[in-house]
């Protein structure tokens, strides 16, 4: 596929991501000059699925780091398999072998951990750092230098340089701010919850055969939800198809108080949320606002 | 760029970019100069980052306004709030030139307002007739103090300028009070505001669009940050509520860093080596160290919630609780006439209506403030509390009945816990008026707070010095 703004809009829409120009643009960019992108955004707002998409569009491998706090280095580029290293040695007990140790440092006893897997890969993957924001500062750094060279040393091994340089996504949930370093290295994209046009499509493609105004007004609940500050945690887009699909289950075609009542469990994630809408009026007023905006498809 | 392309493509780059004055007019030289104006907003635009764009800009080309923007966005700002201003400053540096002029313009009726406005304020600033001598900023001030307190000041220089003995020697001293009084007044109001014509960069149009950028990220700006508890009303609460919170956890997520485990390696930890080592038949693959271990602060607030108090101590309440991941413990209680705990009844849920509720069902409130009483019932029922470990916050004002008996219980107080913290709503200068207030500072570090600006600055600077 030769990448053009185009193609990659029509890619991203036959993959089934609906986004607008402020997503492709920064995505394109990344991938043509051969930066890292960084996707900030609240939790669910669709972050890691733009590492999948990729993955699919150019049918390759997703090698997906997962970031926590406390990871370090081994965990993240290389580990020698000490067990087998060792059962090795114990059963060469027997016999002599010359040539033990250059064998024990072989790349068969080295287990490849996410980054160096995507160094190693053979077609160019997509490496996905996700939540980044959960390492801390050293970590950073380690990844700030292996971005730029794409090469590890291992003491034992030499140095094994990329194949091919991996397109490489990470994801914060700004929990904290990263490192300015790694920050200017990457092209940015800050994804916000998608409008409730964007959100009824998402639902048409996502969830086939949904009645088209409970789409809307789904659409719209969820856009006041979203807005609404007392709200411990907001609904995810995941969490609206979810939503969505529950409700065709149950064969409804319109949104009444009743059935948000019943159903609210699936969109609301936290306990005080769920008390906040059990009570009558507080669901009663959701509805009244939601019916008072203007239709927006 | 423009010289294979059509003569169309060239008037749209016309409109697209901005002519610089002495500068050749090319898409680079315009894009520094856009760099230049995020840069003096705040933004910090690196070479690299403007070399990117370049090649962005190349790369989608320059016919879609939407698509320059998405694509200077993606690599001149690295984050939200710095996006934002992008935004902004997209909109106002790339107009034709008929909009531009007309900004120019009103950039420089603006400019001369301002200058009026000095002007006007030094006339009436005066004493016995004579100017008196201020700096802008003071003058600036005095510009935006509400009628009312212009209306004392002048009052004030009017009635200290008459009479038969007042000698115009003391002049001096009159500005020195007046500057002081500016003083403690700019200090407390909104410290990001900048005044028109503050921008000097040789260049006017750059100066005339850096002016109106302040002004709309001003409007747009956190409005709840800087307000005042006492103004807030009804309507403002749940937002404020969540503005706290998240306040809260950011707090806590910079302050939490510090308790992590260092990793500077000391003694090695021979009982965790051995164990982590189990798996590799006991050979010693992988050391594990003695790491030190920052104690996590147990909080014990105590919260006035006599009349007026009550609003102010909810939100102060609700930062706190906001921090509970980085505290061991927090113990509430709040006073009145006398103490309350309700350490068991706060959680996560609406504070305001926790406190309101509880003032409402409590048949001994709303009789009176009396801190000495209270702490007198925290001594006797609640003593185990108090230990070396624990910080305690006092929320109050200090309008206490019997305020030398609180003192001594607040000396007594001091002895037995690690460290008592004050916030109080009243204004710092105003603390002079209540002879009380003195006494207790003797026993506490007493901070002025009325919004959620400084109380986030307080708390984090207390917490680091733990």
């Amino acid at each position: 596929m030769e990448l053009t703004l185009a193609a990659l809009r029509q890619a991203f829409a036959e993959q089934k991501y609906i986004c607008g120009d402020d997503v492709i643009v920064p995505v394109y960019l990344a991938l043509k000059m051969g930066k890292p992108l960084l996707i900030e955004g609240a939790p669910g707002v669709g972050k890691t699925e733009i590492a999948k998409v990729l993955a699919a569009i150019f049918s390759t491998e997703l090698i997906r780091l997962q970031c926590y706090e406390g990871l370090d280095e081994t965990k993240a580029l290389y580990e020698w398999n000490y067990q087998r290293q060792l059962i090795k040695i114990q059963l060469s007990r027997q016999e002599e072998r010359p040539h033990l140790e250059t064998d024990l440092f072989s790349l068969e006893y080295l287990l490849e951990r996410p980054l160096l897997k995507a160094i190693m890969a053979e077609k160019r993957p997509v490496l996905l750092i996700d939540e980044v924001d959960k390492t801390d500062e050293e970590f950073e750094a380690f990844l700030f230098e292996l971005l730029s060279d794409f090469q590890v040393s291992i003491p034992e091994l030499g140095t094994i340089k990329a194949r091919n340089i991996p397109i490489v996504v990470l994801t914060s949930n700004r929990d904290r701010e990263l490192s300015e370093g790694l920050r200017r290295r990457c092209i940015f994209l800050h994804l916000d919850f998608p409008d409730p046009a964007k959100e009824v499509e998402i639902l048409r493609l996502k969830v086939p055969g949904l009645p088209e105004k409970l789409g809307q007004e789904i659409a719209r609940v969820v856009a006041m939800l979203r807005n609404n500050s007392t709200l411990k945690k907001k609904p995810s887009i995941a969490e609206s198809i979810d939503w969505a699909r529950a409700l065709m289950e149950l064969g409804r075609d319109r949104l009444d108080p009743e059935i948000f009542k019943i159903t609210a469990n699936l969109l609301l994630k936290n306990r005080d949320d769920l008390e906040h809408f059990h009570q009558e009026k507080n669901v009663i007023d959701l509805f009244a606002r939601v019916k008072l905006e203007p239709t927006p498809v | 760029m423009s010289e294979n392309g059509s003569a169309f493509e060239d008037r749209l780059i016309e409109n697209l970019v901005a002519p610089a004055p002495g500068l050749p007019h090319t898409l680079e030289a315009s894009l520094v100069r856009f760099a230049r104006a995020l840069r003096l907003s705040g933004v910090r635009v690196s070479t690299s980052e403007l070399l990117e764009a370049l090649q962005a800009l190349e790369l989608v080309g320059l016919e879609d306004r939407q698509l320059v923007r998405s694509a200077l966005r993606a690599t001149l700002v690295k984050s939200p709030e710095a996006q934002f201003l992008l935004e902004r400053a997209f909109d106002l540096f790339f107009q034709p030139p008929e909009e531009k002029n007309r900004r120019l313009e009103e950039t420089r009726r603006r400019q001369s307002e301002y200058q009026q406005q000095l002007a006007q304020a030094t006339a009436e600033l005066s004493w016995q007739g004579r100017p008196l001598e201020l700096t802008i900023v003071h003058k600036e001030t005095y510009l935006r103090l509400p009628e009312a307190e212009k209306k004392k000041l002048l009052d004030f220089l009017d009635r200290s300028g008459r009479g038969n003995k007042v000698d115009q020697g003391i002049q001096p001293l009159i500005e020195k009070l007046v500057a002081g009084h500016l003083e403690r007044y700019r200090q407390q109001m909104d410290p990001g505001r900048k005044s028109p014509g503050t921008q000097n960069t040789g260049d006017e149009e750059l100066d005339s669009l850096l002016d109106d950028l302040s002004i709309e990220l001003e409007d747009a700006r956190d409005f709840f940050l800087y307000q005042d508890f006492s103004h807030l009303s009804e309507k403002d609460l749940p937002k404020m509520a969540e503005l706290t919170r998240r306040l809260a956890r950011k707090l806590a997520s910079r302050v939490s860093r510090r308790y992590r485990r260092s990793k500077k390696r000391r003694l090695l930890d021979l009982r965790r080596t051995i164990r982590a080592n189990i798996r590799y038949g006991g050979l010693l693959f992988e050391l594990r160290f003695r790491k030190k271990r920052l104690g996590k602060p147990r909080l014990l607030v105590i919260a006035d919630v006599s009349g007026s108090m009550a609003r102010y101590s909810t939100f102060v309440l609700e930062f706190i609780y906001g921090l509970s991941t980085i505290l061991s413990h927090i113990e509430s209680f709040v006073f009145s006439d006398d103490l309350e705990r309700i350490t068991e009844k706060l959680g996560p849920g609406d504070f305001d209506q926790v406190v309101t509720s509880l003032v409402k069902d409590s048949r001994e409130w709303g009789r009176g403030t009396n801190l000495g009483q209270a702490l007198t019932s925290l001594g006797q029922t609640w003593s185990e509390r108090l230990n070396p470990q624990t910080f305690v916050v006092i929320v109050s004002d200090g309008k206490t009945l019997q305020p030398e008996g609180a003192a001594q219980r607040l000396e007594q107080l001091r002895e037995k816990v690690k460290e008592i913290l004050w916030l109080n709503p009243l204004p710092a200068e105003e603390w002079p008026r209540f002879p009380a207030l003195t006494q207790f500072q003797r026993f506490s570090r007493m901070f002025p707070c009325h919004n959620l600006a400084q109380l986030e600055r307080i708390i984090e600077k207390e917490l680091w010095r733990l």
